[in-house]
């Protein structure tokens, strides 16, 4: 910059910067908040919020309506709101809905462009890669499996059937159990099945599968052809409404038998699953070739 | 951005083996690629991609010993990346994305606090000549500009090496003079290192300090350019008509002179120098050419000279 | 041949609103001519009208003679070589160009292959699948296909993208031999260095119009409105600038300092022939005389900035 008395010409030339770096691991979170927004159609056109949105709204309804119906309605029974298992098995299409819309818009577009090799050539390997996605995915899902349980809560408080201020806590952490393992399963398992092509659609029909089909073909199994209840564990939504069930200590008599498997296996199937979804998409994308 | 001690050699390499199952793609390499823009040159399949991936840190080397700005990419890639800025040779990019959006996600996957990121993306952008268009979705860019965007990402973090991979691929020849000027003047005025990988040896002599040559997975030459194009000493002289008349009376004068392909080739000595001049002024021919007889680098590449 | 490979007459192509190609004519004869231009000229556009993959909006092409959309005779006389990756991964070499044979209707398909893809410098008995090949090789195979049946006219859209400069090199003197051969080889390409090897016909288009056509030397002597400019090292630069500018044999001087010149000149010629006796005159050594726009990338800028 020269100065003369009173006039200056300043330099618009390039910059170097001197200013803080982040460390390395912060790239996870960047990229995680950056997964998470995407997925979900922010920061993009209308058009890429439809679909998401419209998948929340069907999660949240009933939940909405229950609220509505505590406010306004008299006498109410505590039978005449869903209950939180209950309400985890009505919205499990909704939620293998979501997970086949989020998953794939995850992983796969990073693979058809040339994205997935551009994070690698920065301070990111395959692994934190994979933890970052995950993270994004997960938040995404807690959305909808939170979300819809916090607003029946809510439900619950203004209809005058609410915890006792000493419950509270724990049934909370019940709401947040649930909401967690339940987005870590789907999440886990979509991605899993992302995790094998770089084509969203492909990877949202091959979710779709993977988290539907196995519900439809396994309790006729069990009931006709008389296979073990254990194969009860590869339906997800009667795994998740079950785990629910178990965790808020509520009983169900029209859907499918509670204490037919232990607890702890119920348990040990989920774990089991979340582990799986994970180690699956490390070992695809330890073999990816993405440079070049 | 800091340059810790001006002569260090950016990357060192020293008998790098990279072997693919039984495919051996580096056999030994040597390298010391200074400070400054240095070019990094060889056939297709000759090695210069596995480099690239092992400095890096993308693949891990099988034998020898490799520094990138001084730390080992294969125990501290994450580091190393994190310093580097690298533009593909593809042109795969996110259809959606604006270019400005895509340079800041990237410099902030580098490391740069949210709100940096957002003003060097901006200022990275305006610097390519992207400025009116950084919100145009950079599926919507045409091939000249997709080049422009991917050199932004790169710079945009201030690292302090930038890979460019196959820069002017697509681009017409005035656009390819724009690039070329513009890295020119990354890696001299912005102080920045660069390492370009490129199959126009024309351009590797427009802007490069040094080249390495790769070829059957060794290093075959490398140096500056001023020192590779060395060659013997001489001037080429290149006349509109008469060059037998010229060279006779050349060597009238007792000076050597072999002819080539029209041109004639000289010693240069100052006598030489006034003898030529006196020679075309005699004969009132057009002198069209005077040069020193260096070796060009497609001479050095092909092995052509001594 | 006798009549030229390929004649373009007033040529226009538009789609909707945009105009890709406008009023275009020119007539390319056997040996080598490159057509330049920068991205979005309408090369790629006026090389589909060429082969007949595309019809005028307005005006004629005509290759041999004949219309190449109406005569499939003529087609057969068209060697294509397109600008995007396209070959069958799954074959071999030898079946990939077998393959163009039999399209073309050759009686030996294969015999063709074989004898084609020696030219290029391949092995014709190698049973890799293409997939194995490397870019450089599976440009050459392209090249194969482009030329196996033995066309008299070769379009060739940027053939050596993507090339090292050796591979370049062999591609370029088996252009030049094909040219020679006396077939109609039109080239597009942005490496004006490989260009100027490939000979001195070029053809300029931009914005979608012929911008220049002819031997680039002869187009550099016309651009008379832009003066030459030649670059000369001395040991006395004021007095031989001097004695140049008031001789008028140069209109424009630059003193760049180290004793070296840069010159502008109406008339490159005369500027040639003044230089050594005005240099002896003042007892001026010359240590270096080089032009500085003459080349193939100065015409170019020269006639795409023109407007």
């Amino acid at each position: 910059m020269s100065t003369g008395q009173d006039a200056r010409l300043y330099d618009l030339g390039y910059r170097s910067y001197d200013g803080p770096r982040e460390r390395p691991a912060r790239a996870i979170p960047a990229l995680a908040e950056f997964t998470a927004r995407r997925v979900l159609g922010l920061g993009r056109g209308g058009r890429h919020k439809v679909l998401p949105a419209v998948t929340l709204v069907i999660a949240y309804l009933p939940a909405l309506f229950s609220v509505a119906y505590a406010v306004f309605a008299r006498n109410i029974l505590p039978g005449d709101l869903v209950s939180y298992g209950d309400y985890m098995f009505f919205i499990g299409s909704a939620l293998a809905l979501f997970a086949a819309l989020v998953a794939p818009e995850a992983l796969c577009p990073d693979r058809r462009t040339g994205l997935l090799g551009l994070y690698l050539a920065g301070p990111l390997d395959r692994t934190r890669y994979l933890v970052a996605k995950g993270a994004g995915v997960l938040g995404a899902m807690l959305l909808i499996t939170l979300g819809p349980l916090l607003f029946m809560l809510l439900a619950f408080v203004l209809a005058g059937l609410g915890p006792s201020v000493s419950a509270t806590p724990k049934l909370l952490l019940r709401i947040f159990a649930v909401g967690l393992v339940t987005a870590l399963l789907y999440a886990s398992l979509s991605l899993a099945v992302s995790s094998f092509t770089s084509r969203r659609a492909v990877a949202a029909v091959g979710v779709v599968l993977v988290l539907f089909v196995p519900a439809l073909v396994v309790r006729p199994a069990i009931e006709s052809a008389g296979a073990p209840n254990a194969l009860d564990l590869f339906s997800s939504p009667f795994v998740v409404a079950n785990l629910a069930y178990r965790i808020f200590g509520e009983t169900q008599e029209n859907h499918q038998p509670v204490t037919h498997l232990s607890t702890g296996l119920v348990v040990a199937g989920v774990a089991a699953a979340i582990a799986l979804g994970a180690l699956v998409c490390w070992l695809r994308y330890r073999r990816l070739e993405a440079f070049r | 951005m800091q340059n810790a001690s001006e002569n260090q050699p950016v990357i060192s390499a020293r008998g790098v083996v990279k072997r693919y199952g039984r495919a051996l793609a580096l056999a030994g390499l040597d390298a010391e690629i200074g400070p400054g823009i240095t070019g990094l040159l060889g056939s297709n399949g000759a090695g210069k991609t596995t480099f690239i991936s092992l400095a890096l840190g993308l693949r891990s080397r099988n034998e020898g010993e490799l520094l990138v700005l001084g730390r080992d990419p294969a125990t501290a890639g994450i580091e190393v990346r994190s310093r580097i800025g690298y533009s593909p040779e593809h042109h795969d990019l996110p259809a959606e994305l604006t270019a400005t959006d895509f340079v800041r996600h990237l410099a902030e996957m580098h490391l740069l606090p949210r709100r940096a990121a957002v003003q060097r993306a901006n200022d990275a952008l305006w610097l390519v000549g992207l400025g009116e268009e950084r919100f145009r979705p950079v599926g919507n860019m045409s091939t000249g500009q997709r080049q422009r965007v991917k050199l932004a990402a790169a710079i945009a973090h201030d690292p302090e090496l930038v890979l460019l991979d196959e820069p002017t691929d697509g681009l017409d020849p005035m656009q390819r003079t724009e690039m070329l000027a513009l890295i020119r003047r990354i890696g001299t005025e912005f102080g920045m290192n660069i390492v370009l990988s490129s199959h126009h040896l024309e351009e590797a002599e427009r802007i490069c300090d040094a080249v390495v040559i790769v070829e059957g997975g060794e290093v075959v030459r490398a140096g500056t350019l001023a020192d590779l194009r060395r060659g013997p000493e001489g001037i080429v002289v290149e006349v509109d008509e008469r060059a037998d008349e010229v060279a006779s009376i050349l060597v009238a004068r007792g000076i050597d002179v072999t002819q080539e392909a029209g041109v004639l080739l000289l010693a240069a000595t100052d006598d030489a120098y006034d003898a030529v001049r006196d020679a075309v002024a005699e004969l009132e021919v057009g002198l069209r050419r005077l040069e020193p007889r260096g070796r060009t680098l497609e001479d050095v590449y092909l092995g052509v000279g001594a | 041949m006798t009549e030229p490979g390929i004649v373009a007459e007033d040529v226009s192509k538009w789609f909707g609103p945009l105009v890709a190609v406008s009023d275009v004519s020119f007539d390319v004869g056997p040996g080598v001519t490159a057509l330049l231009g920068p991205n979005g000229a309408g090369k790629s556009t006026m090389f589909r009208m060429l082969c007949g993959l595309a019809r005028p909006s307005k005006g004629t092409v005509r290759v041999l003679g004949r219309d190449p959309r109406a005569e499939p005779w003529v087609s057969r006389q068209i060697g294509l070589m397109p600008q995007q990756e396209s070959v069958f991964e799954a074959l071999t070499a030898r079946e990939f160009v077998a393959l163009g044979a039999t399209l073309q209707g050759l009686s030996n398909p294969d015999g063709a292959a074989a004898s084609v893809l020696e030219r290029v410098g391949l092995d014709p008995s190698d049973s890799r699948h293409l997939q194995a090949y490397s870019k450089g090789m599976r440009q050459r195979v392209k090249v194969a296909q482009a030329i196996v049946h033995d066309p008299a006219v070769l379009v060739l859209d940027e053939p050596l993208t993507g090339l090292d400069p050796r591979q370049r090199m062999d591609l370029v003197s088996l252009f030049k031999s094909l040219g020679d051969e006396g077939r109609c080889v039109i080239v597009s390409s942005h490496v004006l260095g490989e260009v100027e090897r490939l000979g001195s016909r070029v053809l300029v288009m931009s914005q979608g119009r012929l911008a220049a056509a002819g031997d680039f030397h002869e187009l550099r002597a016309l651009m008379d409105d832009r003066p030459m400019r030649i670059r000369v090292r001395t040991d006395k630069p004021r007095e031989l600038a001097g004695a140049l500018v008031e001789a008028g044999t140069a209109v424009g001087v630059r003193l760049e300092g180290d004793g070296v010149l840069e010159l502008d000149a109406r008339d490159a010629r005369a500027l040639a022939r003044a230089l050594p006796p005005v240099a002896r005159e003042r007892g001026a050594r010359l240590y270096e005389v080089h032009p500085l726009d003459a080349d193939l990338e100065g015409v170019f800028r020269y006639v795409v900035e023109r407007r």
